[in-house]
């Protein structure tokens, strides 16, 4: 479970969140929703650890907070998922999933033997002494998925996951993604793919100029939140 | 016949300005590759420090638009007469050669950080890598496979500027040539040997940068 407590976050002066609060709990999916420029990305960035201004509180269930640890610590809490990836170009699929693991002192065998468990699991093992160039996008972003899990969080986050995926791809990933929250992972993610979030159980947050305007539990059975309906009708529109 | 029995008789001449050309090059690479690192670093997008970017820009651009050669003149007679001091010819054109580079390698350096998406960075901060390590093991890599290339044109532009040296007296490969021949009176194949060693040097240069640039870029072949 990951608390987090009034989150206020500033860019060059200008607010962009305000007092963002919410509860993620342990094996559950959380979507961040809204258009763009709402502060999702923002959002994620925050609690990944990767804009130092903001106020608030992050704690975890053990009731340890980890709003200011270090980059090193947090690392092993939280798993962040790029939109574009960022996997390391020069660096091969293996090398990417266990050059995190060797800087913290681990052995190259159990790094290699855990990276490979994850590697196999997301059907990527024939492609492990490949660069990174040489995949498609779908499996690029199950290696980022595998090396963010290597350093076993406690909470998997993904930005927009589903922007530069196909539909055989995105099914892919939201299969995986409920083997995961099965395995007790905390998931959050920002996403405006409605036909994506539809496909979950899940805890939605609609997010709205900073601010979250309405979150709703029980979206895939029909809800009556306005904003968050008018936004899949929306969506639906554009998509059409 | 004649010309070669010149070449023989002043052969040690020649290698003695073979060893300062050599060593005024080594030193002024080695110094504009840790300066204009240093500055081409601090000017990138991975440095945020907009006071001190501003400087630097004034420092690059100072020392691009000035020729090489008339740095060296300031060098060796502008700044010692100025402040009353000594400075020896070798050093004050090598100095000046050094900060001359050193404005070109910041410039090719800068554009290879910035060509390493800043994504790179965030990755590195997420999976828990410390500032030392993201650039040892993430992005200087990357960076020297962009930069390579015009790194190693620079350094071996930096080779030929130093038969500047010669204009201030320094005994260096060209100079030794100019000695010989108005010993001789001869122009003939001496400044074809000399060229022939910048050549060389250029070349073996080349070849290094080659190996250098496999080396580093692994089979990612960018």
């Amino acid at each position: 479970m990951v608390q987090i407590d009034n989150i206020s976050a500033f860019r060059s002066d200008l607010q962009v969140l305000f007092n963002i609060s919410c509860l993620l709990r342990r094996s559950t999916i959380n979507f961040f929703i809204g258009k763009s420029g709402a502060g999702k990305t923002t959002f994620l960035k925050v609690v990944a650890g990767l804009l130092p201004s903001f106020n608030g509180h992050i704690f975890l269930d053990n009731g340890l907070e980890i709003t200011h640890v270090t980059a090193h610590e947090r690392a092993k809490i939280v798993g962040y998922v790029f939109q574009d990836f960022n996997l390391f170009p020069h660096l091969t699929v293996l090398e990417n999933c266990i050059d995190p693991l060797l800087i913290r002192g681990i052995s190259q065998k159990v790094a290699t033997a855990q990276a490979v468990s994850f590697l196999q699991q997301f059907e990527l093992i024939e492609y492990i002494d490949q660069y990174p160039r040489m995949l498609s996008g779908g499996q690029k972003q199950r290696v980022a998925i595998a090396r963010a899990l290597c350093l076993k969080p406690e909470l998997l986050l993904l930005d927009e996951p589903t922007a530069s995926l196909d539909p055989i791809n995105t099914d892919i990933l939201v299969s995986l993604l409920y083997q995961l929250m099965q395995s007790g992972l905390t998931i959050g993610v920002s996403s405006q793919d409605m036909a994506f979030v539809k496909m979950f159980h899940a805890m939605i947050y609609f997010f709205q100029k900073g601010h979250i305007i309405e979150q709703c539990d029980h979206f895939d059975h029909g809800c009556d939140c306005v904003n968050i309906n008018n936004f899949l009708k929306n969506r639906l529109r554009e998509n059409k | 016949m004649g010309y070669f029995v010149i070449i023989i008789t002043y052969f040690p001449l020649l290698m003695q300005g073979l060893l300062t050309t050599l060593l005024a090059w080594i030193l002024s690479a080695c110094l504009s590759i840790i300066f204009g690192g240093l500055f081409g670093f601090l000017t990138s997008h991975y440095c945020k420090n907009n006071f001190l970017k501003k400087i630097l820009g004034i420092y690059i651009f100072i020392v691009k638009g000035i020729p090489g050669y008339v740095q060296i003149l300031i060098f060796y007679y502008g700044i010692p007469s100025l402040f009353m001091i000594n400075i020896s010819a070798f050093y004050a054109a090598t100095f000046a050669l050094t900060i001359c580079s050193s404005g070109y390698v910041a410039e090719i350096i800068r554009a290879g950080f910035n060509a390493v998406d800043y994504g790179q960075w965030e990755a590195s901060c997420v999976l828990g890598y410390s500032l030392r390590q993201a650039f040892q093991r993430i992005i200087i890599p990357q960076m020297l496979v962009i930069s390579m290339p015009a790194l190693c044109g620079e350094i071996e532009q930096l080779l030929k500027s130093t038969s500047l040296l010669a204009t201030i007296g320094v005994m260096e490969l060209t100079r030794a040539g100019f000695n010989i021949i108005s010993r001789e009176l001869t122009p003939g194949l001496v400044y074809f040997f000399i060229a022939a060693i910048y050549l060389l040097f250029s070349f073996i240069l080349k070849r290094v940068g080659l190996f250098l640039e496999k080396r580093i870029s692994g089979g990612t072949n960018r």
